[in-house]
């Protein structure tokens, strides 16, 4: 078997760490499992007696006395059973959402350099029903896990009571049936485990594609080939859930054959007994009930050890998740600055991967507050690659980039990202309102503020036009917004904010003639005293710069 | 709580025999559990007048019954391992062909969100439906006859007991319908919206990072956990309710039994062997119930999705369909007419107001307008992603309607403004146009699009992995990329909208005269704002408005001093603005 990374009893210990804000609950559910699962032996144990007491096989204790016991057993089960469901489950459900949370924060601190390589919807996969299946461990698993050392324990007691021979006899199986058992079931089955939820998650990036894709699927008749990807995927599901499903019905049943071993072993030391004259009916008929409650535990585990081992796999790939390595590291004492007057790159040498050439080769920059400047070249020459380093979503290489001297490394990341504002190259639109839309540009941005930054960036008269104005939904990823409309709501998403340096990605590759000399002039009526970085590929786009800096 | 869906039902065609299986399978298993409970019982009851049991033969018998058990649990696996992966297979490409069938035009209408959690999660969801709960239903109604029939020896007034409480017990979960109905769809509501919410994360993360409104954003996001955990929650209160129900029933009625067969023993009326037998077999009349509604809460799961999987076969996907007739133009035009198209979206005002258009076969036409003119809608109409309300498109002579979107497409090809990149390797992006394509294909559509260069460069040329839906590339690379794939076919008819707004001015310069050497075999109909690429056009038509405003050649063109011209000299007061003050590093 492949060594894995995260081993079965560190992941345990993790997810038991992740508990700790419902450790309360947890103590009460798994209190209650242990108590309702007493509450089981009890019933059968003094039901049996209540028979053979009412029968006269037995003249110990009093038919009202084993009918009290077997009532109460009856009602402590109920509602140790109603408890612990809830409670356990409102437990598991609570850290959940904590999880999801806490998912979304580190993504962001990964983002975008990161994640890069990783498919969006395999991400979403982890966030959504990776982390829902790992319910199964905190409000299924934990509780069980007592118990199913618990009742054997007492078991044996009461074996041992009523003739020692039972507990030589008992002990070994439920040494193989409760701890052997269970953890060679999750270490065999732990890789096919976590090739479903692999699976699940590339399906996931696979659909997601497919509707993203859509029209360049239709416009090449990719559609059926799509689908027999999609199918040839499923077929991998289901292979992996072969696995997945013999594997319960064999964890599930094979446990249950070693139970029937079990009361099959009582009656045989049973015979043995009566054969030896040493013999107590009562006792064996009691224990025989008693036996069999007692893998009532051990049935609730196994019957979760192949939702475990998805679970687990889960797990892992959350942490794989959250163990990355940010590609970039806020300083601990971040420093702030007020305005930027200076931005510096010094002999700054980038490449995005090891295998992949370098992108920039000892960069020298030096741009002054109010300097308008305006950077050229081939595509994929590495011209957003300077911006994304200034923005500081990637580090470099080697060399180093300064703020009014201070290097990037030590700033302040909100800091930063405070004061320059950046237009991207696509524009994404959130399912919001269109107001909502321009006002990610700036927290607690007011209508005024969004209508006056629309109307410089020349989009106002085009959201008029819309059926409810500006609180018209945008829908899923601003379906019907044509390139040039996406791209004006970026510039007034941009131009809500009030920054020392406004960077534009091709501002206008997606803008007509008419909008891009309205919006050129815009810039020069507002942004005269900024510090502009334009990257483009146009030289009308740099008319405005005083300096062009040509990448190639 | 009772789940009895009949669009789950309806949609499990094709695998209902698996189902019956697995229920028998599980009746099976019965039979086995009670020879079992007859033999140790029988042994036990027997303990009190040694001599009148066979030791040998009831161990014999206890065994060979766990081994049957065990086995029909294994075949049980492997049947549901059957359902689940037909009903897998069956449901995908049911709802694939629908993302298909809905096409460009009406994708909106089921949405990414809807798409992945129906096809992914949902059809997974319902899995458990279909393996576990309804196999689980049909053998908690067929069990206690069984049972019944087993035990109405032993005891006859408890066994028919058993028998009436476990037949009202299952219907009487019926009660709680009206709520899982609500809550069903509740449940469903709030994980869309939280898959929605989270995937629009994921794929705005860096605008939500670049402006700062991640703290914000996580804000939200727990608002929304917080809801479907309240939602499960209130799923799981509705199933410990039920739970505690049935429970209260079950044990009352356990109980019951227990006196009632106390009382006959005590009478002398039944065997002790009897009385232990129906105390064993007693609680199976409801074991079957408690399995099932332990899978339950997830079965309900299925249940929502189910739901919403039966809203989006449900969608309208109906296209204006005609024979094929094959015409042809009464005064000999050769190509693609458009004649008095309106279209308009739901709900906006008119996109398009009686266009009409003209592209010749062979010639090279242009649409130019400013952005919200008309122009993408006007492509969007030639691919037939969506249907004018009116007027009419005919392919040399005969109606768009008489094709299938999908033949039309084999004749129509198109650079889109912006470019899928599917993940995967350059290579598996350029075989989507051309799945046979060889190595000198790629290769030479590659240089065509000014980027055979750049892969080659890469030490994996073309097998190198774009990233994530081409997160590795930049804009430029991805048109290229667009632009190679759409050389790699050999569609008569080639759009390009928009193809070159992200391009490098040298690789535009250089593409555009390529595509010029192309317009002497194809026909090409090119969108842009960018006017020098359309200069040589055969026909230019100027949109505004939804409207054509003018037509005709540049030079036609600029001697009516219209739109079109007035475009023409802005454009060339801002590139002259341009040309100064470039500094090579």
């Amino acid at each position: 078997m492949k060594k894995r990374k995260y081993g079965l009893m560190q992941t345990t210990g993790r997810l038991l760490a992740m508990a700790a804000p419902v450790k309360g609950l947890l103590t009460v559910s798994t209190l209650a499992s242990i108590l309702g699962n007493l509450g089981h032996i009890g019933l059968l144990g003094f039901g049996s007696m209540m028979i053979m007491r009412g029968a006269g096989f037995t003249g110990s204790g009093s038919l009202v006395l084993w009918g009290a016991l077997t009532l109460f057993c009856s009602v402590l089960i109920f509602a140790c059973r109603y408890i612990e469901g809830y409670v356990s489950h409102a437990a598991a459900y609570k850290l959940l959402s904590y999880m999801r949370v806490d998912m979304f924060k580190t993504l962001s601190k990964l983002a975008p350099a990161c994640l890069v390589d990783r498919h969006k919807g395999d991400i979403l996969s982890v966030a959504i029903s990776d982390i829902e299946i790992i319910e199964v461990f905190f409000a299924h698993t934990i509780g069980p896990l007592f118990t199913v050392i618990l009742l054997p324990a007492v078991t044996l007691c009461v074996a041992a009571a009523i003739a020692p021979l039972f507990v030589p006899a008992l002990l070994p199986i439920y040494i193989i049936i409760c701890v052997l058992f269970p953890i060679a079931a999750v270490r065999l089955g732990r890789n096919a485990g976590m090739a479903y939820r692999q699976r699940v998650g590339e399906l996931k990036s696979l659909t997601i594609e497919s509707v993203m894709g859509l029209k360049d699927i239709q416009i090449f008749g990719f559609g059926q080939r799509r689908i027999d990807m999609v199918q040839d995927k499923t077929a991998e599901i289901n292979k992996v859930s072969r696995l997945l499903t013999m594997h319960r019905q064999i964890v599930t049943s094979a446990p249950t054959f070693f139970v029937y071993l079990a009361r099959i072993l009582v009656i045989s030391v049973a015979a043995y007994l009566a054969a030896t004259g040493d013999h107590d009916p009562v006792g064996v008929i009691a224990l025989s009930f008693v036996v069999s409650a007692s893998f009532s535990s051990t049935q609730s585990l196994t019957t979760v050890i192949s939702s475990l081992l998805e679970a687990y796999a889960a797990a892992e790939r959350l942490f794989v998740l959250e163990d990355m390595q940010p590609e970039v590291v806020e300083a601990e004492n971040p420093v702030m600055f007020h305005k930027i007057e200076r931005v510096e790159f010094d002999n700054v040498t980038f490449r995005y991967s090891t295998e992949r050439g370098k992108v920039l080769d000892g960069f020298n920059l030096t741009l002054s507050a109010g300097e308008k400047l305006g950077i050229s070249g081939e595509s994929g020459i590495g011209k957003s690659t300077v911006i994304r380093l200034l923005l500081r979503f990637w580090e470099p290489t080697s060399g180093e980039i300064r703020i009014n001297g201070i290097p990037l490394k030590e700033i302040s990341l909100a800091c930063l990202r405070e004061r320059i504002s950046m237009l991207e190259q696509e524009t994404f639109i959130f399912n919001d309102t269109v107001a909502a839309n321009i006002a990610v540009g700036k927290e607690g941005a007011t209508l005024q503020e969004v209508m006056a930054s629309a109307k410089r960036a020349q989009i106002h008269d085009f959201i008029m036009t819309l059926p409810d104005g500006y609180a018209t939904q945008m829908g899923e990823m601003g379906g019907r917004l044509s390139g040039g409309e996406r791209q004006r709501i970026g510039i007034a998403r941009a131009m809500l904010r009030d920054p020392d340096i406004l960077i534009m990605d091709e501002p206008t590759s997606n803008l007509d003639v008419l909008n891009e000399k309205e919006m050129l002039k815009t810039l020069e009526d507002e942004y005269g005293d900024k510090t502009l970085f334009i990257v483009s590929h146009r030289s009308s786009t740099l008319t405005g710069c005083s300096r062009i800096i040509h990448l190639g | 709580m009772l789940l009895i869906n009949k669009t789950l039902l309806k949609m499990s065609k094709g695998f209902r025999g698996y189902i019956a299986l697995i229920a028998l399978l599980k009746l099976l298993t019965l039979a086995g559990i009670a020879m079992f409970a007859q033999s140790i019982s029988g042994f036990l009851g027997g303990l009190f007048d040694p001599g009148s049991v066979d030791f040998r033969e009831s161990v014999r018998t206890a065994f060979v019954s766990a081994v049957i058990i065990l086995i029909s649990e294994v075949l049980i696996g492997d049947v549901e391992y059957r359902c689940t992966a037909k009903s897998r297979i069956v449901l995908r490409e049911r709802i694939f062909s629908k993302i298909l069938l809905l096409d460009v035009g009406n994708i909106e209408k089921m949405g990414t969100t809807h798409a992945v959690a129906a096809a992914v999660d949902g059809i997974e969801a319902m899995q458990i439906y279909y393996s576990k709960y309804l196999p689980g239903l049909i053998y908690c109604a067929i069990s206690p006859f069984y049972l019944f029939w087993k035990l109405k020896e032993a005891s006859f007034t408890a066994a028919l007991f058993l028998l009436i409480v476990s037949l009202i017990l299952l219907p009487a979960n019926n009660f709680f319908r009206s709520v899982v109905r609500k809550l069903k769809d509740s449940y469903w509501v709030s994980f869309l919206n939280l898959t929605g919410y989270y995937l629009e994360s994921l794929y705005g993360l860096t605008t939500i990072m670049l402006f700062g409104r991640d703290r914000e954003r996580a804000g939200i996001l727990e608002t929304k956990t917080g809801d479907f955990c309240r939602k499960i929650m209130g799923i799981m209160r509705l199933n410990f309710k039920a739970f505690l129900f049935s429970d209260l029933v079950i044990y009352s009625s356990v109980f019951i039994t227990v006196l009632m067969v106390t009382a006959q023993l005590s009478k002398g009326e039944i065997s002790l062997a009897s009385a232990l037998l129906t105390l064993m077999l007693g609680y199976g009349f409801f074991g079957s119930i408690r399995i099932l509604m332990h899978s339950s809460h997830q079965a309900l799961a299925g249940v929502a999705a189910s739901q919403n999987l039966s809203r989006i076969f449900d969608i309208d996907t109906g296209r204006p369909s005609k024979p094929f007739v094959q015409k042809e133009e009464s005064d000999g035009f050769v190509g693609i007419r458009l004649e008095n198209v309106e279209y308009s979206y739901e709900d906006r005002d008119g996109v398009l107001n009686n266009v009409s258009i003209d592209i010749e076969r062979g010639k090279t036409t242009a649409l130019v307008g400013q952005s919200g003119s008309g122009k993408t809608t006007v492509s969007g109409i030639l691919m037939r992603f969506f249907d004018p309300q009116s007027g009419e498109i005919r392919f040399e002579g005969t109606d768009y309607a008489c094709y299938e979107p999908g033949e039309l497409r084999k004749k129509i090809i198109m650079v889109p403004q912006f470019v899928s990149i599917f993940s995967g390797t350059i290579e598996d992006n350029l075989l989507v146009a051309k799945p046979d394509a060889t190595i000198e294909e790629m290769h030479k559509a590659l240089e065509l699009a000014r980027l055979k260069d750049w892969v080659t460069g890469l030490p994996d040329g073309l097998k190198t992995d774009v990233g994530d839906a081409g997160a590795k590339l930049s804009g430029g690379q991805r048109q290229k990329i667009g632009i190679a794939r759409v050389l790699l076919g050999n569609a008569q008819y080639i759009i390009f909208d928009e193809a070159t707004s992200s391009v490098d001015f040298e690789s535009e310069r250089e593409i555009w005269a390529c595509i010029g050497e192309l317009s002497r075999m194809r026909t090409l109909v090119v969108i842009s704002h960018r006017l020098s690429t359309i200069r040589r056009a055969d026909r230019i038509y100027v949109l505004s408005g939804g409207k054509v405003a003018e037509r005709g050649s540049h030079e036609k063109l600029m001697e009516q001093n219209g739109i079109y011209t007035n475009l023409v000299s802005e454009q060339a007061v801002l590139e002259a603005r341009g040309v100064n003050g470039e500094v090579a590093v």
